[in-house]
């Protein structure tokens, strides 16, 4: 699954005095085998830069590529957008509320029964979904709100994942989660990711998250990409960072003290582990 | 889709309407909805509708965006206008079938009931157009403050409008994230007949019931977090205090109810055209 977007706007409430240009000249290209992370500021346009990929919010100018099709305008829009959606997956900031059914089974079954999925699949799938959340089948015939709000958040992941879409698209999945389970879902994203071969978004502002887990880094600020860079590169520059309101991983200033303080390291080190091999290293020497 | 409610909302400005005091405002809606049913001529409904006019444009409000707030509203007009068509009886009848007739009557009955429920309502929202909730909810509570006497919880009733009013809002906005949660899972909200459609707004509806109980009593908690507990020895940041303009405007709503009053015994009594 591949994404284009070619000089995307998009201007909330046009022609009105709450007018806002939320995305001015987007132009990149997601997909592949891929884990990209999304970083940039509260009103930077992350949201309506990701609910685009899924189909949910038209263009107000320029083009949008999917697999090299365009879908708006086109005369089965309607059918080319819900077959988007089921092969890109989305979940919103806490999609805890989005859960509706009476037990976790049948929420989850819901995306997949929308897919048009058989009912002898459906099964399969809902507790492959539900197990790579950590959910077993005890899980099952509980309702979703009596679960707690950690496990409200799983199932409505899982609720995504059971589609098995070629995206995943996750606007701050770990928002509010305790520190193992946030550890266990990105995790999990990793591995579907790298054994499935598909692409993963994630919106996250934990820096941590983002230099342990991703590939690439989309940076945003006030509606336009900053910049598009490989992990490694996208922490390099403190100063680029900090003048979009953003920081780099803790350990990442770490490194750069201990250079300012004379020792010669290389300070580009974004998680806690490449610190470590980085400096034993040194010490070594 | 049900982003662009405006009916019962702010619209920032700051023109002598948004400026009145909010209890001028009141008097000023119950006098004009008052002075629509004195109205019994459909040509004496061009009063109200040039007072509607001047208020439009002293108010700086777009039209265009009071037009939107209109929109839900088209539905009950078709209604309105639907039996009052096809159900008066008239002396002048045009067309008969079954039990559905029209008539000059219906026809002129219909056209002056659609007319006057839509100024009602444009008359009633700007007053919330021009008014921030905060004051309304202060200005509702002083003109009901005289019967805290026979404890008419005048206070209560105030910041419980004022409240739904904010919500409404929200819950609209929290409505439109549900709906693109559940479209992005596949939801289909469109196809199929009336069952089907209805059954597809389960999805929408459980978790915004869901969302509007925790927002109350998120709401609720607050408020006993920082010590609300009604309105007794509650003073306030801005008392709310008569100045010229105020007075003005009373003298000019007072103007124009004995207008609509002359108006009416003056049209009863000599023109029966257009009487409905």
């Amino acid at each position: 699954m591949q994404i284009e977007f070619e000089n995307v706007n998009y201007i909330y409430n046009p022609g009105t005095a709450e007018e806002v240009t939320a995305l001015k000249n987007i132009t990149v290209t997601v997909g592949g085998d891929q884990f990209i992370a999304v970083i940039g500021n509260t009103g930077s346009g992350k949201s309506t830069f990701i609910q685009m990929m899924n189909g949910l919010i038209k263009p107000s100018g320029g083009k949008i590529l999917y697999d090299g099709r365009e879908i708006f305008g086109q005369k089965n829009e309607k059918k080319l957008l819900r077959d988007l959606r089921c092969r890109v997956g989305l979940t919103f900031q806490y999609p805890e509320h989005q859960l509706f059914e009476t037990d976790v089974y049948t929420d989850v079954a819901f995306g997949p029964k929308n897919q048009g999925v058989s009912s002898e699949e459906i099964p399969e799938r809902v507790k492959r979904a539900l197990e790579a959340v950590g959910m077993d089948e005890s899980y099952h015939q509980k309702s979703p709100f009596e679960l707690s709000g950690g496990e409200m958040r799983r199932a409505a992941i899982a609720g995504m994942l059971a589609m098995e879409p070629d995206m995943l698209i996750l606007d701050e999945p770990t928002a509010g989660l305790d520190p193992l389970g946030k550890v266990e879902i990105l995790n999990k994203l990793k591995s579907i990711q790298q054994e499935n071969h598909i692409t993963v978004i994630l919106v996250s502002h934990t820096m941590e998250e983002v230099a342990r887990y991703a590939d690439r880094v989309i940076a945003m600020d006030g509606g336009e990409i900053l910049f598009d860079l490989p992990v490694y590169e996208a922490f390099s520059d403190l100063d680029r960072l900090e003048d979009m309101g953003l920081m780099a991983p803790e350990v990442r200033y770490f490194m750069e003290d201990l250079k300012d303080a004379g020792l010669d390291i290389n300070e580009n080190c974004i998680t806690v582990g490449e610190a470590c091999r980085e400096i034993e290293r040194i010490l070594s020497v | 889709m049900f982003r662009d409610i405006t009916i019962g909302q702010y619209y920032p400005g700051n023109s002598i309407l948004h400026r009145l005091d909010p209890r001028v405002k009141l008097l000023g809606v119950i006098v004009y909805v008052a002075m629509l049913f004195i109205t019994n001529n459909i040509f004496a409904l061009a009063f109200p509708a040039a007072i509607l006019i001047v208020l439009i444009a002293i108010s700086k409000i777009p039209v265009a965006y009071i037009l939107k707030g209109m929109r839900m509203l088209v539905y009950l007009m078709i209604a309105a206008v639907f039996f009052n068509v096809f159900f008066t009886e008239g002396d002048h009848m045009i067309w008969r079938w079954w039990i559905l007739k029209v008539s000059h009557e219906g026809i002129l009955r219909a056209v002056f009931f659609a007319v006057r429920l839509m100024f009602v309502v444009v008359g009633a929202s700007m007053l919330t157009y021009t008014t921030t909730p905060t004051t309304l909810t202060s200005g509702l509570e002083k003109v009901f403050s005289p019967l805290k006497k026979i404890r008419f919880p005048a206070h209560e009733l105030a910041m419980m409008m004022s409240i739904a009013l904010r919500f409404i809002p929200i819950l609209a906005e929290e409505m439109n994230k549900i709906i693109k949660a559940q479209l992005a899972r596949g939801a289909d909200f469109e196809s199929g007949g009336l069952v089907r459609k209805a059954k597809g707004m389960v999805p929408i509806l459980i978790p915004l019931f869901i969302s509007a109980f925790r927002r109350a009593s998120d709401l609720a908690t607050a408020m006993e977090a920082r010590c609300y507990h009604g309105g007794d020895g509650r003073t306030k940041m801005y008392p709310l205090k008569y100045e010229t303009r105020d007075k003005v405007t009373y003298l000019l709503i007072l103007l124009a109810l004995l207008i609509t009053i002359a108006m009416r015994v003056i049209m009863d009594r000599f023109i029966t055209w257009g009487r409905v």
